[in-house]
Order: C-alpha cells, then sequence, then structure tokens
C-alpha cells in the first residue's frame, strides 16, 4: 500500500505540469494578444513593443513558459491588468467566501444524502424509495442558477425578503454572514446531494445483496443492526468516489451561486476577470480551480485504498 | 420480369409492411410500459424537438419584438407567460428559445462525442506511445472541472454562441474519450478483431468498421449526456454572461443580466425560462437513465 501511495503521489506532478502548461498556452492562443486589449484600455499610451517586452512577450514560448512556471512555484502568479496588484491578492481577499460556501454546502450535502440514500435502499420499491427518487431526479434537473434564482425571487415576493446584500465576513458579523450563506449553500448542497444520494442508494443496494448480509439477517440481527453496522460500511466505499465528482460541482455551484447571491468569492473574481480581460487573473483562478480539483482526486484516490483493504495496488 | 417483379413487390408490400410497422409500435408501447419515466422523457425531448422546429408556427409574437405599452405584464390569455420588461412577450422567446437550447445540445453534444470518440479510438486501438501521449493530455484536461474548461475557453475565444459551443464540445472530450478508450481496448480483445486481422485487413478498417460499431452502446449514452450537459452549460454560461449575449432568447440569457433587476416586480419573467430548461434537462435525465438500463444492463444503479 504504502508503495501504491508513494507511486501516486509522483504521479501528480505529471498532471500538474500538463495543468499548468495547458492553462498557459490557453492564455498565449488568445486570437491578436492581450497587449493590444491593454493598449486599448490604457490612458497612458505606450510602445506595444515596449509592453510586449515589460510582459515578456518577446521572449520565446519556452522560456516565458519557464518564466511563468518559477514565479508558480514561488508564489508569484502575475500582476491583475485590471488593479496592477499581485494576482495573489485578488485570491487571497477571495477564496475564504469560496471556501466557507463550498464546507456549508457539503455539508449540507452530506446531511441529506447519506440518510435518504440509505432510507430509499432500505425500503426499496415502496412509497419513500419513490419520493427520495423523484425529489433527486428533480433536484438534477432544476440548474442551480435557476434553483438560486428561485430562492431570491420567491421570499421577496412573498415575504418582502432579501438575504443581506453586502458581504461581511464570518469572523466580523457571523450572523449577517450565515443569513448571507445558507441560502447559496443550500442551492449548491441540493444537486450535489442529489448525485450522491443516488450513489449512496444504489452502492447499498448492492451491499444488501451480498452473502454476509444474508448471514447476518440469518444469524438473527436486527435488520436495524445489520443496516448500520455490516451494510453501511460496506456500501460508503463507493460513495466516497463520487466525492470527486461532488468537488468539481462544489467548484462550478459557487462561480454560478456567489454572482447571483453577490458574494465576493474566488467564482465572482473569475467571472469578473474574464469580463475585465483580466489575463493574469483568469489564468491563476483556473490554475487554482485545476489544483483543488487534482487534488481532491489524489485524496480520493488514497482514500479508497485505506477504506477498502481488498482493493491492492502494486 | 420487370412487371413480375413490380407485382410481387405490389402484393408483399401491404402485407409485410403493416405487420412490421405494427410490432415495431407495439415494441414501443411495451418498452413504454416498462419504463414510464423513460418515456416521459422520450415524450419531453420529442416536445422540445417540435416547438423548436415548429417556432415560427407556435408563436404568438415576434420574440425580438418589444410591444408598446405591454411592459412587465402578468400572465394573461393575450400572454400566457406574460411580458418582460422590455414588453416582448415571454411564451414566444421561450418558444424561439427551444430552438437554441436544441441546436447547442445537438451541434455541441455531438461535436463533442465525435471528438472523444476520434479520440478514444486512435488512443485506444493504436496503443504504445500514442496511447501514453493522448492519455497524458486527457489527464492533464481531465484535471478541470468541465464547466471550468470551458469558462477558460470562452474566456480566451470571446463570449459568443458559436464560441460556448466549441467550448462545451471541446470540454466534453477528455471525459467521452477516456471512456470510449476502455470500450475500444476490450473490443481489440475480441476474436472478430483477430479474425479481421488475419485476413489481412488494414487497421484503419478494423478500427472503422469492426470496433466502433462494437463501441456504439457507450457512443450512445454519452450522446444523450452530452446533449443534456450542453444544453445546461449553454444556459450556465449564458446566464454568466458569456455565452449568447441579449437580445438573443437563449433561456439562460433571460434569466441574466439586466432582467434579473425585475423579478421580483414580475416574477414570471424568472420562473417560466427556467422551468422550460428544468423540464428538458429532467426529460433527458429520465430518458438517459432508461436508455443506459436498456442497453447496457452492466451498469444499472
Amino acid at each position: 500500500m504504502q508503495v501504491y501511495v508513494f507511486r501516486r503521489l509522483l504521479n501528480i506532478f505529471p498532471t500538474l505540469i500538463g495543468l499548468s502548461l495547458i492553462v498557459f498556452l490557453m492564455m498565449r492562443v488568445i486570437p491578436g494578444d492581450a497587449t493590444a486589449l491593454i493598449l486599448e484600455e490604457s490612458p497612458t499610451a505606450v510602445r506595444k513593443d515596449e509592453l510586449r517586452a515589460e510582459l515578456g512577450l518577446d521572449k520565446p514560448l519556452w522560456e516565458q513558459y519557464t518564466l511563468w512556471i518559477t514565479g508558480v512555484a514561488r508564489g508569484d502568479l502575475g500582476t491583475s491588468f485590471w488593479t496592477n496588484r499581485p494576482v495573489t491578492e485578488g485570491i487571497q481577499r477571495t477564496l475564504p467566501v469560496t471556501v466557507e460556501l463550498a464546507a456549508i454546502a457539503s455539508m449540507v450535502a452530506l446531511v441529506v444524502a447519506l440518510p435518504f440514500g440509505i432510507l430509499s435502499a432500505v425500503k426499496q420499491d415502496t412509497i419513500w424509495d419513490y419520493v427520495c427518487r423523484s425529489i433527486s431526479i428533480a433536484a438534477l434537473s432544476v440548474p442551480n442558477f435557476y434553483l438560486g434564482t428561485l430562492v431570491i425571487v420567491i421570499p421577496a415576493v412573498l415575504w418582502k425578503w432579501v438575504p443581506p446584500v453586502t458581504y461581511r465576513p464570518i469572523w466580523e458579523d457571523p450572523l449577517t454572514n450565515l443569513q448571507q450563506f445558507w441560502l447559496p449553500a443550500l442551492v449548491i448542497g441540493a444537486s450535489a446531494s442529489a448525485t450522491l444520494m443516488r450513489m449512496t442508494r444504489s452502492a447499498m443496494l448492492e451491499v444488501m445483496r451480498q452473502d454476509y448480509i444474508r448471514t447476518a439477517l440469518a444469524k438473527g440481527l436486527t435488520h436495524r443492526t445489520v443496516v448500520l453496522r455490516h451494510a453501511l460500511k460496506n456500501s460508503l466505499i463507493p460513495v466516497v468516489t463520487v466525492f470527486g465528482a461532488l468537488v468539481a460541482g462544489l467548484l462550478t455551484g459557487t462561480v454560478i451561486t456567489e454572482s447571483i447571491f453577490n458574494l465576493p468569492g474566488m467564482g465572482r473574481l473569475t467571472i469578473d476577470a474574464i469580463a475585465q480581460r483580466d489575463y493574469p487573473q483568469i489564468q491563476a483562478n483556473v490554475l487554482l480551480f485545476g489544483l483543488i480539483y487534482t487534488l481532491a482526486n489524489l485524496a480520493v484516490d488514497l482514500s479508497y485504498v485505506v477504506l477498502n483493504p481488498r482493493i491492492r495496488y502494486g | 420480369m420487370a412487371s413480375s417483379l413490380q407485382r410481387v413487390d405490389d402484393l408483399a408490400a401491404p402485407s409485410l409492411a403493416k405487420p412490421r410497422g405494427r410490432s415495431r409500435l407495439r415494441r414501443m408501447m411495451v418498452l413504454a410500459r416498462r419504463k414510464p419515466l423513460g418515456a416521459l422523457g422520450a415524450g419531453l425531448m420529442l416536445l422540445l424537438v417540435v416547438v423548436a422546429l415548429l417556432a415560427p408556427l407556435l408563436a404568438p409574437y415576434d420574440p425580438y419584438e418589444s410591444i408598446s405599452g405591454a411592459r412587465l405584464l402578468s400572465p394573461s390569455l393575450s400572454h400566457p407567460m406574460g411580458t418582460d420588461n422590455l414588453g416582448r412577450d415571454l411564451l414566444s422567446r421561450i418558444i424561439y428559445g427551444a430552438r437554441i437550447s436544441l441546436m447547442i445540445g445537438v451541434l455541441a453534444g455531438a461535436l463533442g462525442t465525435l471528438g472523444g470518440l476520434t479520440v478514444g479510438l486512435i488512443s485506444g486501438y493504436a496503443g504504445g506511445w500514442v496511447d501514453n501521449v493522448i492519455q497524458r493530455v486527457v489527464d492533464s484536461l481531465m484535471a478541470f472541472p468541465g464547466l471550468i474548461l470551458a469558462l477558460a475557453l470562452v474566456a480566451t475565444l470571446g463570449p459568443s454562441l458559436r464560441n460556448v459551443m466549441i467550448a462545451i464540445a471541446v470540454g466534453a472530450i477528455p471525459n467521452t474519450s477516456r471512456v470510449i478508450r476502455g470500450a475500444v481496448l476490450s473490443a481489440k480483445q475480441e476474436d472478430y478483431v483477430s479474425a479481421a486481422h488475419a485476413l489481412g485487413a488494414p487497421g484503419w478498417r478494423i478500427a472503422i468498421f469492426h470496433i466502433v460499431p462494437n463501441v456504439m452502446a457507450p457512443v450512445l449514452i454519452l450522446a444523450s449526456v452530452g446533449f443534456g450537459v450542453s444544453i445546461i452549460a449553454e444556459a450556465s454560461l449564458s446566464f454568466l454572461g458569456l455565452g449568447a449575449q441579449p437580445p438573443t432568447p437563449s433561456w439562460g440569457v433571460m434569466l441574466s443580466g439586466p432582467s434579473r433587476r425585475f423579478m421580483t416586480d414580475a416574477p414570471w419573467m424568472a420562473i417560466f425560462p427556467g422551468l422550460a430548461i428544468s423540464l428538458v434537462i429532467f426529460g433527458i435525465n429520465v430518458f438517459g437513465d432508461a436508455l443506459r438500463d436498456i442497453l447496457d444492463p452492466r451498469l444499472r444503479g
């Protein structure tokens, strides 16, 4: 197992290099490079070749990449075109918002998905099962930007209530902060829990068909003990694998809900950067999203080995 | 000779065609009874196609026309879904919006699936270093969640409906090609491939005529998934202002930007376009589930 873990950890480096190459190249194939855009916006008109030299765009591509990636390794991700400040400042400012949102959303997802997924499997083909499954299909069908719009519009129309507009950090004003976060977290959590619930249900059903469950029931153990002690533990293994997909959902979910709920997180920052054509900021954010997703998938792979001792990797 | 053939055809046609048609219908009825949700999904998708194709006949008004004195009207007989802040008939805009969703779903979905099939086929069939190189690139692309990849692509290409379509299709290729590569690898082991090889068939021929038909089940499933994913992705990106631009009646655009300010006064502006998207996605989801059960019982969950 240690060998596998070590190999898997080593394997992450080619992926990270590939990731950075893609982000790098993507920003270099912009039709009619970035300098034209800066010169258009800039009040103090500099000459194009000067600007190109300043941004390092006159160097050969491999040298640009080496410069950029060594900068990244040192924590220097470039300077924002828009604010003229290091892009890491923007990320430092917005990351806590996104992390908080994702954390609450995943709690919502887990709290909803696990019990109802189990209920749905244990009471298969009863009214409970149908209700749970219908709700999960419905939740999967409503895109989060629509759900987000509805949870703002409906309370506003019915009770004239809108969530507080100006963002307050949780350490300054926890009450206002939670008032701002619970709705968007619920919106992201809804679709995430639907996926997770379906997965829990099918994994649970699979396990309940196994011989050792029949044996346990035949021994005279109560249904409850069998479900909670024997089945649940084993059915959670495949559920862990959707965690990677869950993180993807959380990341894209935050991009959309932050825009709807006016929360100054990484997602909002990215969308604004795209609108302002702030390429260094876009580049940094996309790189960070990719990094988070890659690490989440690594965590999934590793936890899979820990959770399922039957799997041996040479 | 010719006339006797003609006569046989005449005789054969009614007696053969009718039962065949009836049995196909009966088979579909049996399937529909066994998978009622799947049939409902198919019905909803058919509805999308019909509405999209017949939009000019079905829409009571021009989707771009601002009717004077008709701003923010609540739903009524003359405007069943009300009007928006510019006095445009919402029902007509939603009907025309079906065209955009269908077009994106079909084109981006097909492009993504085709791209994935090509890459997966080359990677899986060629093997060796070709496979290795392609898979490392796919690894790197899969390090981004789909919508983020599409977002980054749109950021470089610039926001427009065409670029969104390209971005969605390209964003789908890594995942699709990975699944198809797996199917190709297992099909490659089959005896009929060795047989074709022994008969001296060239590699491309084996790949296209022997392997592709045998990986059609995952291809169809992926295409149905791609159709749905593309529709959601277009709506999401348009919603974020990165896809179709106003006044295009895309469902995502109708929920976005300037119209949001009016939604608390005119909730129908928010409810109906979203309802249209949700219904379509619901249809695709349940249809896709049924399709997966029928085509690949091993994947049943």
